[in-house]
């Protein structure tokens, strides 16, 4: 029993909870209204008229600015959103395995198949995410549009002008395409290690497996992680930007993973898997998420003070577009709820942190908190006016159940699922903490 | 000193025979006053049964405590004692305190902590230490049995023949 069966009553769920996505994603097309006000258009119409530079600030800051969001921008905003969560996810997957794996890590062993086929499904949602950026970029990015760099005309932005040499369609494409293949490349690596160690476990191979993870380490950090978050998010609100941004982001997506992880781990013992994964191991990977909340929280914390405290105006352009209670004042202050108050005062013991029902409440609690944060980052610049509702969801739900299918289809091609031949795999059998 | 303790030692060179030895007494239904080891034994404290510490929900209440006196103290401070102007900011700007507050807090738990720590285990400056015996500092392991006035001569000798059938290597009474 030591290779995982994608069951067909497993499969009829994620069906199902496909379904209720597309459901809920129909309805929210149907209701869509942008949270628009015919006060603030009237409002907006004005703004537009007004030729200053200043001016251009703001109605950057809010997207395009020029008219009332539609139902595709909330569509493309959202959908968006949802693949660069679940990119993220995918990418904390990658980053989970080269952590443990760097650092000599012994307890993951048994469980080090559930990111590793967490991470494949990173191809996925790459390839989603190239075909936004073709194909909607304008609707997108601010920044693409020429008008913005004519000199002498109205439109021209003098900051974009200057972040041009950075921000620009190359500089974009370049990138995406360094990352996606690195993604891919780092996946592949992980995937024929740990497939080979399976079948034929060699000291050569180990040692291999922990030279991909140091490079891996690097790559994810200076590389993806860093431009990702620059020109595949921050750059939706491009006059702004943050320092603590990367970070956040990576926090975020790093707690995520974990709660995923904890989630497929109670899942694959239900279903009889893992027999040797026991309350230490749960206890260390909740430990992780706990602490990396605490992280998130401080992280998104200081990107607020730091602005708040330096009197910075010009940068709190984006607080004042996500905090202020007639937008998404109850989603900001509600994410920090969810994402750090909760965890923290309820994984803050040790048996909390062995109980099966706990652990699995919080992981939900901070997939939704994170999907909210990563709303949060993405989305508030196109929908100034409010938007998280049944579309966020019912992409939710659609992408999340094919990141599930994924994950299990890929889980199911594992040969060993509990990595019994790792030369750690004792370690790991007598985890005990 | 008046209050000492009398003690039957055992002596253990040996911390996997201490570790069989500890869970055989105790089956057989003999309390463990206490183990000394120069290192630490992994599992020992389960073995021997002790309550886990409640040093950490002390903790708690000293963090709370600092968590509480920062706060009140620099809300005190700017809004009523003294209250300043910063760049038009609020006198009363939570996010600012934060940082202070959140240094107290841990400020507040660390030296509570470690105060109730060494209350806890009868240590402060000055005090001479009750050593039951000096090789435990360096290579060998010692169980004690308190032997309080209801221990009659029996039990001692049962516990002594115990100890000598799981390994000790030395049986001796003492008293600290």
């Amino acid at each position: 029993m030591n290779t995982y069966v994608f069951d067909s009553s497993t499969k009829k769920n994620i069906f199902t909870a496909f379904g209720i996505g597309v459901l809920l994603l129909v309805l929210g097309i149907f209701t869509f209204n942008g949270g628009q006000s015919s006060n603030h258009d009237a409002h907006h119409e004005s703004e537009k008229h007004a030729t200053a530079k200043a001016d251009n600030r703001d109605a950057a800051a809010e997207g395009h600015g020029h008219e009332a969001p539609t139902v595709k921008t909330a569509l493309i905003a959202n959908s968006h959103n949802a693949l660069y969560f679940f990119f993220y996810i995918a990418l904390g997957a990658i980053f989970f395995l080269a952590a443990t794996n760097i650092a000599w890590g012994g307890w993951q062993i048994q469980i080090q198949k559930i990111p590793l086929a967490m991470a494949t499904t990173i191809i996925f949602f790459l390839v989603g995410l190239c075909i936004v950026f073709a194909l909607f970029n304008h609707d997108l990015f601010h920044w693409t549009h020429e008008s913005l760099y004519a000199k002498g005309t109205a439109t021209f932005d003098e900051v974009l002008n200057i972040k041009s040499d950075f921000l620009n369609m190359k500089t974009f494409w370049a990138f995406t395409i360094v990352i996606s293949i690195s993604c891919a490349l780092m996946v592949i690596k992980f995937w024929n290690t740990f497939s080979k160690l399976d079948t034929n476990p060699t000291r050569q191979l180990f040692s291999s497996s922990r030279v991909i993870s140091a490079v891996s380490i690097v790559v994810i950090s200076f590389l993806i992680n860093t431009f990702a978050t620059w020109l595949w998010s921050m750059s939706i609100q491009p006059h702004w930007y943050s320092t603590m941004f990367t970070w956040n982001t990576m926090a975020g997506a790093c707690v995520t993973t974990l709660s995923i992880i904890i989630l497929f781990i109670h899942y694959l013992k239900a279903k009889g898997y893992l027999p040797q994964v026991n309350d230490n191991h749960i206890h260390d990977v909740a430990k992780l998420m706990f602490a990396i909340s605490i992280f998130w929280c401080y992280t998104w914390f200081a990107q607020y003070m730091l602005i708040w405290y330096a009197n910075i105006p010009e940068e709190t352009e984006y607080f004042r577009l996500r905090r202020d209670f007639d937008n998404y004042g109850v989603l900001f202050h509600g994410s920090w709820v969810l994402n750090f108050v909760i965890p923290f005062f309820i994984l803050m013991t040790r048996n909390a942190k062995r109980s099966v029902n706990i652990t699995i409440f919080c992981a939900i609690v901070i997939i939704l908190g994170q999907y909210a944060a990563f709303f949060l980052m993405n989305c508030p610049p196109l929908l100034p006016k409010g938007g998280f509702g049944l579309i966020s969801f019912g992409l939710l739900l659609i992408f999340g159940s094919i990141f599930v299918y994924l994950t299990l289809m890929m889980l199911a091609k594992v040969k060993d699922l509990t990595s019994s031949t790792h030369p750690y795999v004792k370690e790991s059998y007598n985890h005990h903490i | 000193m008046s209050d000492t303790k009398k003690y039957l030692v055992g002596i253990f060179d040996d911390d996997d025979v201490l570790m069989h030895a500890v869970k055989d007494i105790r089956k057989a239904g003999y309390e463990i006053t206490d183990a000394y080891t120069p290192f630490p034994v992994h599992g020992l404290e389960h073995a021997l049964g002790l309550e886990s510490t409640r040093l950490h929900t002390a903790g708690f209440f000293f963090a709370a405590t600092g968590f509480t006196v920062a706060l009140s103290m620099i809300t005190f401070i700017n809004m009523f004692n003294y209250p300043t102007d910063f760049g038009g900011k609020p006198y009363w700007g939570l996010l600012a305190y934060i940082p202070i507050t959140f240094e107290h807090t841990v400020l507040y738990s660390a030296i509570g902590m470690t105060v109730s720590f060494y209350y806890l285990c009868k240590l402060w400056p000055g005090k001479t230490p009750k050593i039951i015996d000096e090789r435990t500092t360096d290579h060998l392991f010692a169980l004690t049995f308190e032997l309080d006035g209801s221990k009659d001569a029996s039990y001692i000798n049962t516990v002594s023949e115990l100890l000598k059938k799981e390994g000790a290597i030395e049986v001796y009474q003492k008293e600290v």
